[in-house]
């Protein structure tokens, strides 16, 4: 496998929803890509607009939420213009899909080698015996004991652990080259998440499956990633890699965001939240998202969308303190108050 | 399971005691008697009948008399038609009620099932508002308009169906649908609200992220865990439909047990009263018994042990 070959490259996506009271603009223009077998992290508040984003890649947007621009390019290939036969074979087999509720992401009333072995059927030209040793295997490989035995258990049977393991487990189990996974370890207790993130890590580097991580915890970020986007208010606002992100922010929102992280070490300082709430997506501000809660706003910012700048090949950012002509700031300083 | 089924064999024996002691001191606290006319009988006349029927013995004698019978399996005679026993008017009304409502009940599962997953799938197009509609007019409308209207248009004006009786199978195509159109416009309603609830759920996504193919996904994923509510409501409507219906029964001249359930109580046959009210009961206890095992087949995090 080459380095920097692409696997997924999106280009300018637009998804919105339909309600009876407006136009929820929930992901604006967003672009970015992902190469073959790298880790990708997609950080951001609630409401952000990263779970739409990648329901968007996989298509499943449910009434009123509708694709309305731009192109996600899988291996050179368009999903936007997809039908929806041609995605059901895209799903499961070349992408799959964890989700945050391990407790409700199984159908309660089948167990789960039942629920696995219709997922490895339907993609996979084998025969119940094959599909259910298939389905032994990749629990075993997840981590989950005696797993010959654990197919026949319903998903109530297990934790919440074993329950996100053995999704992971199904969402592998027909080699898909892309996992997005969506807050797989939000729903979990501390020590769990941490043996989810390692098995996920792991079978990354076993298999070579390239995973897009959405969550709102930069500790997972930083744990787990190799580079991450920064959303906030339905837009890109930074993507960089983790040194960057984490060691030379360029976005106000980026440095809120890691101030509002508890430092050990600096366990008498207070926590630095970010006044207010994101903005509302039906009449979002004509210029950065982020204007109205930046302690750094400048005129420009509320009439104009910032641009992204090149901070390095790797590193860029929106924000019009970037501008050549943008006053003298300390905003970027880190430590700075 | 064995262990199971016996304790709730035993609880519904005495679920049934309870109902037949409760029912025989209440129907005797209604005033009037199986005896009393407009035009009053001699009071010779009236006691020889009263100890015919052991009426002139101590209430709680007379209750002592009746559960024994009763569980010789024997429901007394009716004090209305003479030499007639309870157990043969039961034996011989509820065969042809319960093919009336056996259709009836088969028509709303098969029908009422389907069409309220599709009104769910199709929300909010024409086949939901159809269907929706539909299933309002067979809540409001009752079963004697329902009954009538069909007889009217369907017997009178066109000639397509008898006016009356079972005698061939067109016969049974009004009271089905009289004594089926509430239930089948529940069981539409519930199965519809049931179904977009279920397909809301994060399993129905993750089958969706899985590539499952829509059918699957809506027969094999949503419509088992859809089932559960539907099952609770078919279970005791079966028992309520196969017992017949005295108004379904009047308009479409149907020699059934429905009538039975009013008319023993205009008349205090006190014995019909009993009979019916008990074999009513324990066809429902033994729904709502089927309904348990079927809950426990549908849904594995219900135990039947417990």
């Amino acid at each position: 496998m080459s380095e920097n070959e692409k696997l997924l490259e999106v280009k300018n996506l637009r998804t919105s929803f339909f309600t009876h009271v407006g136009e929820v603009k929930a992901v604006r223009d967003v672009s970015f890509h992902l190469d073959k077998g790298e880790i990708l992290g997609i950080v951001g508040e609630s409401g952000s607009g990263k779970s739409v984003t990648c329901m968007s890649v996989m298509r499943l947007l449910q009434d009123p939420g509708r694709i309305i621009g731009g192109e996600i390019l899988y291996e050179g290939e368009d999903l936007v213009k997809k039908s929806e036969k041609e995605m059901r074979r895209i799903r499961g087999e070349k992408i799959s899909m964890v989700f945050q509720d391990p407790m409700t992401a199984m159908n309660p009333v089948f167990t789960v080698g039942n629920q696995m072995i219709e997922v490895i059927r339907q993609h996979r030209n084998v025969n119940k015996k094959e599909a259910h040793d298939i389905a032994v295997k990749m629990l075993g490989l997840v981590g989950i004991p005696s797993p010959e035995e654990r197919m026949k258990n319903y998903p109530h049977e297990f934790s919440g652990g074993m329950r996100q393991r053995a999704m992971i487990a199904m969402a592998l189990s027909c080699g898909p080259d892309l996992l997005i996974a969506d807050e797989p370890t939000t729903a979990l207790d501390v020590t769990i998440q941490a043996q989810v993130l390692d098995l996920m890590k792991d079978l990354q580097q076993k298999t070579g499956t390239a995973i897009i991580l959405i969550t709102h915890d930069l500790g997972v970020i930083a744990e787990t990633c190799r580079r991450v986007l920064v959303m906030y208010g339905g837009m890109l606002l930074e993507s960089g890699t983790v040194e960057e992100i984490f060691h030379h922010p360029g976005n106000p929102y980026t440095l809120g965001l890691l101030r509002s992280v508890p430092n050990p070490e600096k366990s008498r300082d207070r926590l630095e939240p970010i006044p207010g709430s994101p903005p509302d997506l039906i009449r979002p501000p004509e210029g950065c998202p982020f204007c109205y809660r930046c302690k750094y706003a400048m005129n420009k910012c509320v009439k104009e969308i910032p641009p992204l700048f090149d901070l390095s090949e790797t590193h860029q950012s929106r924000c019009w303190l970037l501008h050549p002509d943008a006053p003298a700031t300390d905003a970027f300083e880190k430590e700075g108050k | 399971m064995l262990k199971y089924c016996v304790k709730r064999a035993l609880s519904m024996l005495l679920t049934l005691f309870l109902i037949a002691t409760a029912t025989f001191f209440l129907m005797r606290a209604i005033p009037g008697g199986p005896f009393t006319r407009e035009r009053t009988l001699p009071p010779e006349v009236e006691k020889v009948l009263m100890e015919k029927y052991n009426l002139d013995a101590p209430l709680m004698v007379q209750y002592k008399d009746y559960i024994v019978d009763l569980f010789h399996g024997d429901l007394g005679p009716s004090f209305q038609k003479v030499g007639v026993r309870v157990n043969d008017m039961i034996s011989a009304g509820f065969p042809i009620s319960a093919k009336v409502g056996g259709i009836a009940s088969l028509m709303i599962i098969l029908v009422g099932i389907p069409l309220g997953i599709l009104a769910a799938l199709r929300k909010n197009t024409l086949p939901d508002y159809v269907v929706s509609i539909l299933a309002t007019v067979g809540i409001t409308v009752p079963s004697f308009v329902i009954g009538a209207f069909i007889m009217y248009v369907f017997g009178e004006l066109l000639g397509w169906i008898p006016a009356g009786g079972l005698d061939n199978w067109k016969g049974y195509i009004g009271p089905v649908l009289a004594i089926g159109g509430f239930s089948l416009a529940f069981v539409i309603r519930l199965m519809r609200s049931s179904m977009l609830e279920v397909t809301g759920q994060d399993y129905i996504r993750t089958a969706r992220a899985n590539g499952l193919p829509g059918y699957k996904i809506v027969f094999k994923h949503a419509m088992k865990n859809a089932l559960i509510p539907v099952v609770t409501y078919i279970g005791p409507m079966v028992a309520s439909i196969l017992t017949g219906s005295f108004v379904v029964e009047k308009i479409f001249a149907i020699p059934g047990m429905g009538k039975y359930f009013v008319e023993s109580i205009t008349n205090r046959d006190y014995t019909v009263i009993m009979g019916t009210t008990l074999f009513f009961a324990a066809l429902y206890v033994v729904m709502v018994f089927l309904v348990d095992i079927a809950y426990a087949l549908i849904d594995p995090r219900i135990k039947l042990n417990d």
